[in-house]
């Protein structure tokens, strides 16, 4: 009796071969759908299993369901005009994905993708979304003028030359120990003959050789000979940080596709698929236990990228307010979501239609814009 | 003789700052960095998120503003959306602390200890509903089945419930409150309001009208009865005829043996981070409690003296 109910509306909203594919399941092969209602749990409506998957699957205090996936169902419903409710598995995939296999629920709509596992126990509608990692970075800083200087200092810069000026008096101070007795051309009084060494250890760096300060120990030429070679790659070193310094300063939003990841500081959540993928790649990954914290750190500054669930970066940026942050149009790793459906399900075919045309109407555009924000190339998966 | 030693002396220093200029760069380069590793981990400058229960926005969001004129580094948000929904931002790492009006669900733990993480609930208040009548009325007692069908409008007249002969007046708050969710949760459940309720915006409003009207029926948070004096007349709750008669007091609310309440907890997961810690403290102070207080809740504090 139910079924036929069902049936009528379907077929007064869907294509005539789907007819043919109904009338085939309902008289012809055993239902699930039948199956149930003949142990005596009639339904009324379809049921359709889902549990909460922020973005896709959000639930009210007051029992409204809502979510990307929802929304989606929801519009699909309507095309058909069956009548359906939800039924909840909260944190429950495996009952979840076990109730659709036997067919104790019509329909699941979560945030399900499509695998070989899946498709070996259930069925699967057309996908609906492509979802998969992004790349999260910091939107463009304004470009005062006090940006730009902070920008040139780094604090690579800082530590670079430092470093060199550490190196020049950690020679100094050498030369002047072991050329002090000479009284030649290191002074011995102590702050005379550092400066002197100094002097010495700048000029032979640099190899502007002046003369001026010549080591006359044995000591003193050992150290000179091992200062002179180690300087050609000293200054080759200093030169390259300080270059990449002022590069990274000028270019600090040049992350424009995954491509740029290698030369930045790229965050990612523990044991998450963006972890594997950065590792896969073999990318210097600072990981972090949530999400949120790999946010933090990528506001801040200490990392330049954060590669993670897409969907839910938007989400993130969109619904709590981060808004020094993008994301970039890019996705990594896709995985298709699609609803399960149980083996034969004869509803398949007028779901997917429907799916269709929802996907591919104006609606959906703003349905995706309204959860993940302005992410881009955020089409259904074609 | 005097004055050229002097002039030496300054001349030596001089010397000695200027040959020892690139130690002191080092020094002062170190210490910037130093300096600003200390500033992160010491100051209260991070950014907190705040996520859950709508009725416990409003002040939970009072005791941020609070914390953040105290702490003028640090940057909390808080945000509604509802118990569940904060629990699942939490559970998916998208929040640093979520708001909650109900218990944590045993799924939500296993889904938490499956990641090999935990949750640390803190209770900061508690909320009642209490049924009111008119002083007139000689009913003591009502069990939460005779209150859902005076709702539901199946028990129309106090002669039914071995009263006056007096027809029954039902007032309820208008849907939104935290108030009317936890009537409509723990009384009315899958039952709806009769058309004859009158639904009324403010706790103070259902007080006034069930002191004008004889025959009257209403329930307010029990915060709202603070100083109405006898205009207005409490009644006990049983959870269902056999079990005894429960009053509002605050150690009935305690320890839980009044039917019409429920805690209201911040979570967050395994160790939260110096900032996030802080504001739970907070919560829990003085100002913070006080904030519920005025709120119309009870405060955990005093539930634990």
């Amino acid at each position: 009796m139910l079924m036929r109910g069902i049936i009528k509306r379907l077929t007064a909203s869907s294509h005539p071969l789907s007819l043919c594919a109904i009338l085939f399941w309902t008289f012809v092969v055993p239902s699930p759908l039948q199956a149930d209602a003949g142990a005596g749990q009639l339904r009324a409506k379809i049921v359709v299993g889902t549990m909460r998957v922020p973005p896709f699957v959000l639930r009210s205090d007051d029992g409204q369901w809502s979510g990307l996936s929802i929304d989606l169902w929801k519009r699909i419903a309507e095309e058909l005009k069956i009548p359906f409710e939800f039924r909840e598995f909260d944190y429950d995939l495996a009952g979840l994905l076990d109730a659709v296999e036997r067919g104790r629920v019509d329909a699941v709509i979560a945030a399900i993708p499509i695998t070989q596992e899946g498709e070996a126990r259930f069925d699967f509608t057309h996908p609906y979304f492509a979802a998969g990692l992004g790349i999260a970075v910091r939107g463009e800083p304004q470009g005062s003028l006090a940006g730009t200087m902070t920008g040139l200092f780094t604090y690579q810069f800082v530590v670079a030359v430092a470093a060199l000026f550490g190196l020049l008096l950690f020679v100094g101070i050498l030369i002047w120990l072991l050329e002090r007795r000479q009284k030649s051309h290191f002074d011995s009084r102590p702050s005379h003959g550092i400066a002197d060494g100094v002097w010495w250890a700048a000029v032979t760096m640099t190899s502007t050789g002046y003369g001026d300060k010549v080591p006359a120990t044995l000591g003193g030429r050992v150290l000179a000979i091992v200062w002179m070679f180690a300087s050609i790659f000293l200054v080759a070193l200093f030169s390259a940080t300080l270059a990449s310094s002022f590069v990274v300063g000028r270019l600090k939003t040049g992350i424009s596709g995954p491509d740029d990841l290698a030369r930045v500081r790229v965050a990612a959540v523990s044991g998450t698929t963006g972890e594997q993928w950065l590792n896969a790649q073999g990318l210097n990954t600072r990981t972090y236990p949530f999400v949120i914290q790999a946010m933090k750190a990528l506001q801040r500054g200490d990392v330049q990228a954060l590669v993670y669930e897409k969907a839910i970066l938007g989400y993130m940026i969109k619904e709590y307010g981060w808004n020094g942050l993008r994301v970039l149009p890019y996705t990594l790793a896709v995985r298709e979501y699609a609803i399960a459906l149980p083996n034969d399900s004869p509803i398949k075919k007028s779901i997917n239609l429907a799916l269709l045309k929802v996907i591919h109407g104006s609606e959906w555009k703003d349905i995706v814009q309204r959860y993940l924000g302005e992410t881009g190339h955020f089409a259904s998966a074609d | 003789m005097q004055t050229a030693s002097k002039f030496s002396v300054l001349r030596v220093c001089a010397r000695l700052a200027l040959y020892n200029l690139p130690t002191l760069l080092i020094c002062v380069a170190l210490f910037l960095y130093i300096g600003r590793a200390e500033e992160m981990r010491t100051s209260l400058s991070e950014l907190v998120q705040v996520v859950g229960s709508e009725s416990m926005r409003p002040t939970i969001g009072a005791i941020a503003e609070d914390f953040m004129t105290r702490n003028p580094l640090a940057d909390i948000t808080v945000r509604g959306g509802g118990s569940g929904d904060g629990i699942a931002a939490l559970l998916h790492g998208m929040v640093d602390i979520a708001m909650t009006s109900r218990d944590v669900t045993p799924r939500e733990r296993a889904y938490v200890s499956d990641k090999g993480l935990e949750l640390s609930m803190v209770p900061l208040a508690l909320d009642a509903v209490v049924i009111v009548i008119n002083q007139a009325n000689p009913i003591t007692v009502l069990d939460v089945e005779q209150i859902r069908d005076i709702f539901a409008g199946k028990i129309r007249n106090w002669s039914e419930l071995h009263g006056a002969e007096t027809e029954i007046v039902p007032f309820a708050r208008a849907a939104g409150s935290g108030t009317a969710y936890l009537f409509g949760e723990h009384v009315l459940s899958a039952d709806s309001f009769a058309a004859s309720v009158s639904h009324l915006s403010t706790n103070e409003a259902i007080v006034a009208e069930v002191a004008a009207r004889p025959g009257a029926i209403g329930y307010t948070g029990r915060g709202a009865l603070r100083g109405v004096g006898n205009r207005v007349r409490m009644i006990a709750i049983r959870s269902n005829q056999q079990s005894p008669p429960t009053m509002a007091t605050t150690e009935s609310i305690v320890s839980g043996s009044y039917p019409l309440s429920r805690k209201l907890s911040l979570v967050t997961t395994g160790h939260p981070l110096a900032t996030a810690k802080a504001f739970v403290d907070f919560c829990l102070s003085a100002s913070g409690q006080g904030l519920f207080q005025r709120a119309g809740y009870i405060e955990v504090q005093s539930a634990a003296r």
